[in-house]
């Protein structure tokens, strides 16, 4: 199964003018599938992401912009941290539950204390990066003739 | 959950090893050995030297409070009680990925969520600084 293709369904949609090659170049690098359509760049992402400022290669003036000119289809975005950056995150309505015991729940919340996150964005980020991982090493096994 | 273990077995109890004492710390009781654990464990009967006929009776030996034990062939797993529940709220496309994930690995989603949260928490890295299953933060 192809990352690219679970990607698309349902992902989290971004479009913005072809004014702004550097934050396609830097999203590329960072792995997200980005396309060209049109006078538009779009850019399909699994789960919610940032893009600082820096990283985008923008003046602050430039940067606002981008924030203004950046559609969200399926999501919401939002500057952070003294518009410095824009983060941008899906809509989230499907509930999940599991079961833990008394001490797994005291790790879970003591690990998420460390990364500064609640609980569940805690947990949201072990699992989305355990299943990207998960998918990048099936590739790498089936590209070395393993599987 | 505490796996007790009789003291016979302190051949066995010598090859378990978590020199972290992350996911397991072991107390000598004289008459028994008392394992207890931060989530679930497992043991293989290779790793713990025994015979097919001796790894039966280890099994039915070993007591569990806390939790349940399960053997299945030359595999014995322990999981603990879990009466607490999590919520996560998920984007369809992080769900799906998921579940794609999970089918990957053979685990249900519900069991691909608890390993990777409770993997990422014991890990140096992750949990930076718990201190395993006896202390409480």
């Amino acid at each position: 199964m192809d990352l690219a293709k679970i990607v698309e369904e349902g992902a989290l949609k971004i479009t913005f003018p072809k004014e702004y090659p550097s934050v396609a170049e830097v999203l590329g690098v960072r792995g997200f599938i980005v396309r060209e359509e049109g006078n538009s760049y779009v850019v399909l992402s699994p789960t919610s992401f940032s893009i600082s400022r820096t990283q985008a290669r923008l003046s602050l003036a430039d940067f606002r912009k981008f924030f203004k000119n950046a559609k969200v289809f399926g999501g919401f975005k939002e500057f952070e941290g003294e518009r410095e950056a824009i983060h941008f995150r899906p809509k989230r309505p499907l509930v999940m539950t599991f079961k833990v015991s008394v001490p797994e729940r005291k790790l879970i919340e003591f690990a998420a204390r460390q990364y500064l996150l609640d609980v569940s964005e805690y947990v949201r980020m072990c699992v989305t990066d355990n299943a990207i991982e998960t998918f990048i090493r099936a590739k790498r096994q089936r590209e070395t003739g393993l599987v | 959950m505490k796996v007790v273990i009789p003291s016979k077995y302190a051949v066995v109890i010598a090859r378990l090893r978590d020199p972290s004492g992350k996911f397991f710390r072991i107390t000598d009781c004289e008459d028994h050995f008392e394992i207890e654990v931060t989530t679930g464990l497992s043991f293989e009967r290779a790793a713990l030297g025994l015979t097919p006929k001796e790894f039966g009776a280890f099994y039915r030996d070993i007591k569990v409070w806390g939790g349940a034990k399960k053997k299945s062939g030359d595999h014995i797993a322990f999981e603990p009680r879990r009466p607490l529940v999590v919520s996560i709220r998920f984007a369809e496309s992080e769900l799906s990925l998921v579940q794609k994930a999970a089918e990957q690995m053979g685990v249900t989603v519900r069991e691909f969520i608890r390993f990777s949260a409770l993997s990422r928490a014991l890990m140096p890295t992750g949990g930076g600084g718990y201190d395993g299953p006896c202390q409480d933060s």
